[in-house]
């Protein structure tokens, strides 16, 4: 994908140790007046309904929109598929909202409707999955697939201390841009930095907390020199936690892990979890929601926003910088 | 169609030779009967909660759900379940089952637009050879389903429950699992432009229930599924070769779904591996909804139009009345339950009497 250039070190080392919650976006400085903010409605359409990661990004939306009194829901299709997305689309612009928040489910095959959505002067928002047409949608706010697969290359790079061994990594199915880099991301920096780790073939899970387990267990029994596990999705995090406990493998074969979970927050504290790469979705909703109000309002507002991530260990989980990036299960919590 | 399809199979159950009475008091009398046979049946009830449900929303928020675009949506949603489910009204009347018509589609999809990347170019020509190749695979797909259930024998459950699995995998072996947009422009304008206000891929959804439908309700075709459906021994016994008939059906019904693969690819631009596991729940719904039996022998395709537009509409309704997504999911299944108990007790209704 053409927006995303690939992170220098310098970049990657800025992005895993220098991590800071206040995105150095121009927008994020602007704030809309609340005043002039009455009559505006946003919706926010999520990748899929009942994912804490998107759950996450519409709690930080409705905190922002009861600050600024804007409208605030959420309407999303159980599933992750553009046919799925589409007709939720078309029924929010025919309501005629101000503003369409969404985390696109296809970069392509989402541009017709979002086009029409656009065309009707509904301000289109684009959460953690851009669109191949940048002329569709006012600004684009995700944090950068391929650094947070860097993240969890460099965290296993330290975890296995060079040793040769192999690299287990695990995602829900084949097809997505977004895990796609997630797993180049770290493939690409463990052949350039730590060549004796060998990468197994990726198993696809289709989500599944029950595969990703046995998948784990099936793979450790294959591999012995099992020395690492990487998960790119949370059901695939919280199955092979439970794999490797089932295998007897835990704090032997570390375990990385990618977006976070109740489950996924214990392993950590307990030290099952090595590492997660954690994203910052509440902020992502709290910036869409801005922009999407600024944008009604007539502001212009930068193309592309980059988001921050954290790299979550049993060392940093309690502290409030690592907190702040944990995604929420419920909007009050 | 309403009248014609709905009377055509109850009005031979009920013929009574009452040769004494006057013929033309008699013809009035039998056709005040069938009129009210027809407001009894259950494609007239369930139009009636499609009205309902229409009504409940335009009170909501009429300017949103009944403008012309929104009623667009609805009809292009419905237009790929439509093409499945006209087949899958056959297959059930016939005491038939397919399962694998989504994972058919999504094989389709991707044949369909490897053929038409590979003959390459724009205009007619790929999109029509890409059309037939993936009616073709899909009506493969489901002789396969068929020769598994005919010849053999095992249950129709079983077997389309196998090739659910397989027919995706398959899919997937062809593609690694990332979705094609090795589509023509001239598909994708098909895909995006209407004639008379109504999309392409709705007319296309149109033509194939109203052919399937008269098929269906005046041909030899037609009541020979009805007979395999109700009685699968008279229907041998009457020299039906029962065997080629289902075998026909179950061909149909892939062919449906490579179809819905090509009106999905339209309308996508891209064809959509991951987005079709749950179809085919939603087509045996509207079909049962229609009042379709489960147990064969009896069915509309009338009543299948209208329960696959109660879900759809169901869906777009409730999103626009700005319901929360999850009450949507628990909404929908129940009012599908309420509708169809509604309709057993009409039916109960109309055997005692």
């Amino acid at each position: 994908m053409s927006y995303i250039r690939r992170p220098g070190l310098g970049a990657l080392a800025m992005a895993a140790i220098g991590v800071t919650v206040a995105a150095s976006s121009a927008s994020a400085a602007k704030v809309p007046s609340a005043k002039a903010a009455k009559n505006i409605s946003v919706v926010y359409i999520p990748g899929l309904t009942g994912n804490p990661f998107y759950s996450t990004v519409a709690c930080g939306a409705a905190v922002e929109a009861k600050k600024l009194h804007v409208g605030f829901s959420v309407q999303g299709a159980p599933t992750f598929a553009v046919n799925a997305q589409t007709p939720v689309v078309q029924a929010v612009t025919a309501r005629h909202p101000s503003a369409i928040m969404i985390s696109n489910d296809d970069p392509k095959a989402m541009i017709p409707p979002l086009l029409r959505a656009q065309q009707a002067g509904i301000k289109i928002i684009n959460i953690d999955g851009d669109l191949a047409e940048k002329s569709v949608g006012v600004t684009n706010i995700q944090s950068d697939n391929l650094i947070g697969g860097a993240m969890a290359g460099q965290e296993m790079q330290k975890l296995t201390k060079g040793h040769a061994g192999s690299v287990l990594i695990e995602d829900n199915a084949p097809g997505y841009p977004i895990s796609e880099q997630r797993r180049q991301g770290l493939i690409n920096y463990l052949r350039k930095h730590d060549p004796k780790v060998k990468i197994l073939p990726i198993v696809y899970t289709n989500n599944e907390v029950a595969t990703a387990a046995s998948d784990v267990r099936a793979a450790a029994a294959a591999h012995p020199d099992l020395i690492g596990v990487y998960t790119v999705e949370t059901n695939n995090t919280q199955g092979a936690l439970t794999g490797l406990e089932e295998a007897h493998l835990t704090g032997k074969v570390k375990l990385i892990g990618y977006d976070t979970s109740a489950p996924i927050v214990a392993g950590i504290r307990s030290g099952k979890v090595s590492a997660d790469i954690v994203q910052y979705p509440y902020g992502e909703g709290m910036l869409g929601l801005r922009d999407a109000v600024l944008a009604v309002q007539g502001h212009k507002i930068p193309r592309e926003q980059s988001q921050p991530f954290v790299v979550a260990t049993k060392a940093n989980i309690n502290t409030a910088k690592v907190q702040q990036f944990i995604y929420k299960t419920s909007c009050s919590a | 169609m309403s009248a014609s399809g709905g009377a055509t199979p109850t009005a031979q159950r009920s013929d009574q030779p009452e040769a004494e009475q006057d013929a033309r008091a008699q013809a009035r009398v039998e056709r005040r009967q069938a009129l009210a046979r027809t407001l009894n049946t259950s494609p007239v009830y369930m139009f009636g909660v499609l009205l309902c449900i229409f009504v409940a929303f335009t009170v909501v928020n009429a300017t949103a759900f009944t403008s012309v675009a929104n009623v667009q949506n609805i009809t292009l949603s419905a237009a790929p379940y439509l093409v499945m489910a006209v087949a899958t009204t056959y297959l059930m009347i016939a005491s038939g089952l397919d399962l694998s018509i989504g994972s058919v589609l999504v094989f389709a999809n991707v044949i369909e637009a490897k053929v038409m990347g590979a003959v390459g170019g724009d205009g007619t020509a790929p999109v029509l050879i890409g059309l037939v190749a993936g009616i073709g695979v899909g009506a493969g797909w489901g002789l396969f389903n068929g020769i598994c259930v005919t010849k053999l024998r095992v249950p129709a459950l079983i077997t389309t429950l196998g090739t659910l699995g397989a027919v995706l995998g398959a899919a997937d072996l062809i593609t690694a699992g990332n979705d094609i947009r090795t589509v023509p422009m001239s598909l994708v304008n098909f895909g995006a432009d209407s004639f008379l206000g109504v999309s392409y891929i709705v007319w296309v959804a149109i033509v194939v229930t109203v052919v399937f439908g008269l098929i269906l309700h005046l041909t030899r075709f037609g009541r020979h599924t009805y007979i395999v459906g109700s009685n699968i021994e008279a229907a041998r016994r009457a020299g039906i070769n029962v065997d080629r008939h289902l075998l026909k059906l179950y061909a149909l019904s892939g062919a449906s779904a490579g179809l819905a693969g090509f009106l999905a690819l339209a309308q996508f631009a891209s064809t959509t591996i991951s987005g079709h596991s749950t179809d085919v729940i939603t087509v045996i719904t509207g079909v049962v909804l229609g009042g379709t039996s489960l147990f064969g022998g009896y069915g509309w395709m009338v009543g299948t139009v209208i329960g696959i537009l109660i879900p759809i509409t169901l869906n777009n309704g409730l999103i626009i009345a700005n319901v929360q997504p999850f009450w949507q999911q628990v909404a929908t299944g129940f009012i599908l339950i309420a509708a169809v108990y509604l309709d057993q007790l009409k039916r109960r209704s109309r055997e005692r009497a």
